[in-house]
């Protein structure tokens, strides 16, 4: 799925979608998605990777929590989280085609006048890996001294760097902090350490969120 | 033949051969010198990063400069400066002319380079007009001041003071104008590329003048707006705000189920990507209408993406309502009549 793919005729398959590659006589090539078509004339291969979920251009993305989670005093708690992710078609270092895998929504983070457009997920908050192509690693650290509670994080995702394996997509390692105003830092860090980068990105640390839990 | 001809201009100057040769050679050189410098500009634009400050434009700035220093240098030679005219010297008239060309070349490398920068296009754009005409009002005025007539004009507006009395009425929709469009600049009800309606003209701010502001209407033609009524108008920003909310009311007949019809609508409004999840969206029996039972669907989407929500909204509840099998009636009516009606069927 994710990864350079030779250029050839064949199908390849990202999640529920599917793209066709057919070699024409003229020695090019046509690349097929939905109604996408592109001419590749010419080069090595294609890569098809993961990107960060900004739809029409939006810069945050938000994951309401399924299941509230409350974190004593001084505590932290480490789990994973499903997420929208964008795939990005790569002909050298041209995009040729991006399109939104799975479910596109987007929502209003924070009021009428000041709020912003977020792309929107609902997520289970989990200790193990969600099935799902995209995942989130969270790590929410509560440095205060009260109980916290944990509805939704937001992200911030313009530009960020993304992590893959062949069958999945990790954002950046996330660190939620609950000192008000709750802090969110992409840390540009992998999830994992053997997992590839599709490009080296800096981190986007200390993003407020002014409207929390 | 002699070489030291004099030449006599009337009443002032007096050129002799030698002078003339030197004002000749001075022109050529700053020619050449310009030429070279515009080259060496021309080969440095293509090396340098600051593309904004070296390029084909600085490079004909460059070659003007040489230009225009090697006029007033042949000037000067031919001693043609010292004259006289409007009681100062044709030399403090050719260095403010000078001076005022270098300004007006600086205010808009600067006004290009701010246009460059990045953040909203909106307020750079305002903000570089705002830098450029400032900075060209004030070189003007400093510019009169090395000409040395500003005592002139000074008597000269003293003097057709009556007649400025009199351009000062025809010009204060002018002057009004102006003062609105510095209003609007602090005030910012909209910004260049903001969907608007004023009165009763609708599209997207295509620019904003020191006395006009421009939109462009929906239907592609261009309406000049003067400040002054524009500021005086009622102005509906539709892209002030983030979001926006979309509102549709739809008729289902009295025999369908009101909370089956709901629920459709809601799942469908739930499909169409750019209804915004949050707020969320609300359906709900508005009023029990003549022919059917309203239902009020309100849902909220990108500022942006509105008009393209609204018939997507519209177009999806009704192919899902017919898939349900919910009628959505024509106009109705039941009529009683005082007689029993006697109908002949003929075959």
């Amino acid at each position: 799925m994710f990864g350079e793919h030779e250029l050839r005729t064949q199908f390849i398959r990202v999640g529920e979608k599917k793209i066709h590659i057919i070699e024409n006589p003229d020695g090019t090539f046509l690349y097929r998605r939905d109604d996408v078509r592109v001419i590749i004339a010419g080069g090595d291969g294609l890569k098809v990777l993961p990107a960060p979920a900004e739809g029409y251009g939006v810069r945050f993305l938000m994951i309401r929590l399924s299941t509230k989670v409350a974190v004593p005093p001084r505590e932290s708690i480490t789990g994973y989280l499903s997420a929208p992710i964008d795939v990005t078609v790569r002909s050298g270092n041209t995009e040729i085609d991006r399109f939104p895998l799975g479910r596109e929504k987007y929502a209003l983070y924070g009021d009428a006048a000041q709020g912003v457009i977020v792309r929107y997920h609902v997520s289970e908050f989990s200790t193990g890996e969600p099935d799902s192509v995209g995942v989130l690693k969270l790590v929410i650290k509560n440095p205060t001294n009260d109980w916290k509670l944990v509805e939704r994080v937001v992200v911030p995702i313009k530009n960020s760097a993304m992590f893959y394996t062949p069958e999945k997509a990790y954002y950046p390692l996330v660190i939620l902090t609950t000192r008000e105003p709750y802090e969110v830092n992409n840390t540009g860090n992998p999830p994992d350490g053997t997992l590839r980068e599709t490009h080296r990105a800096e981190p986007i640390p200390n993003f407020r969120m002014r409207w929390w839990p | 033949m002699n070489a030291t001809a004099t030449f006599h201009l009337p009443d002032a100057v007096t050129l002799d051969f030698k002078a003339v040769l030197l004002a000749l050679v001075i022109l050529i050189l700053s020619v050449v010198l310009g030429k070279l410098s515009k080259r060496m500009v021309l080969v440095k634009a293509k090396e340098t990063e600051l593309s904004w400050i070296l390029n084909e434009d600085t490079a004909e700035i460059v070659f003007r400069m040489f230009l225009l220093g090697g006029i007033i240098g042949a000037l000067y030679v031919l001693g043609v400066l010292k004259y006289e005219i409007w009681g100062t010297t044709v030399g403090n008239l050719a260095f403010s002319a000078g001076f005022f060309y270098l300004s007006y070349v600086f205010a808009k490398k600067s006004r290009d380079y701010l246009l460059s920068l990045g953040g909203s296009k909106a307020e750079v754009t305002v903000r570089a007009k705002l830098f450029y005409y400032s900075f060209l009002t004030i070189a003007f005025l400093l510019a009169i001041n090395l000409a040395g007539i500003s005592a002139k004009l000074s008597a000269l507006l003293a003097a057709v003071g009556i007649t400025g009395i009199v351009l000062g009425f025809a010009a204060q929709t002018v002057v009004s104008n102006f003062i609105s469009g510095v209003f609007m600049y602090f005030d910012r009800p909209l910004q260049i590329g903001d969907a608007v309606k004023v009165g009763d003209v609708g599209g997207v701010v295509e620019d904003l003048r020191i006395l006009s502001t421009r939109i462009r209407s929906w239907d592609g033609t261009l309406i000049r707006i003067p400040n002054e009524k524009l500021f005086n108008s009622n102005i509906v920003n539709l892209m002030r705000y983030p979001a926006r909310r979309v509102e549709v009311s739809v008729g289902i007949s009295y025999d369908s189920d009101v909370e089956k019809a709901i629920e459709i609508i809601k799942k469908t409004l739930d499909d169409i990507p750019f209804v915004l999840a949050e707020p969320e969206p609300t359906v709900y029996v508005d009023s029990l209408g003549d022919s059917a039972v309203i239902l009020s669907v309100r849902a909220w989407a990108p500022s942006e993406k509105w008009f393209n929500v609204r018939t997507e909204v519209v177009k999806r509840i009704k192919e899902a309502l017919e898939e349900e099998g919910i009628e959505i009636p024509f106009p109705q009516r039941v009529n009683w009549f005082a007689k029993e009606l006697r109908v002949k069927l003929e075959r």
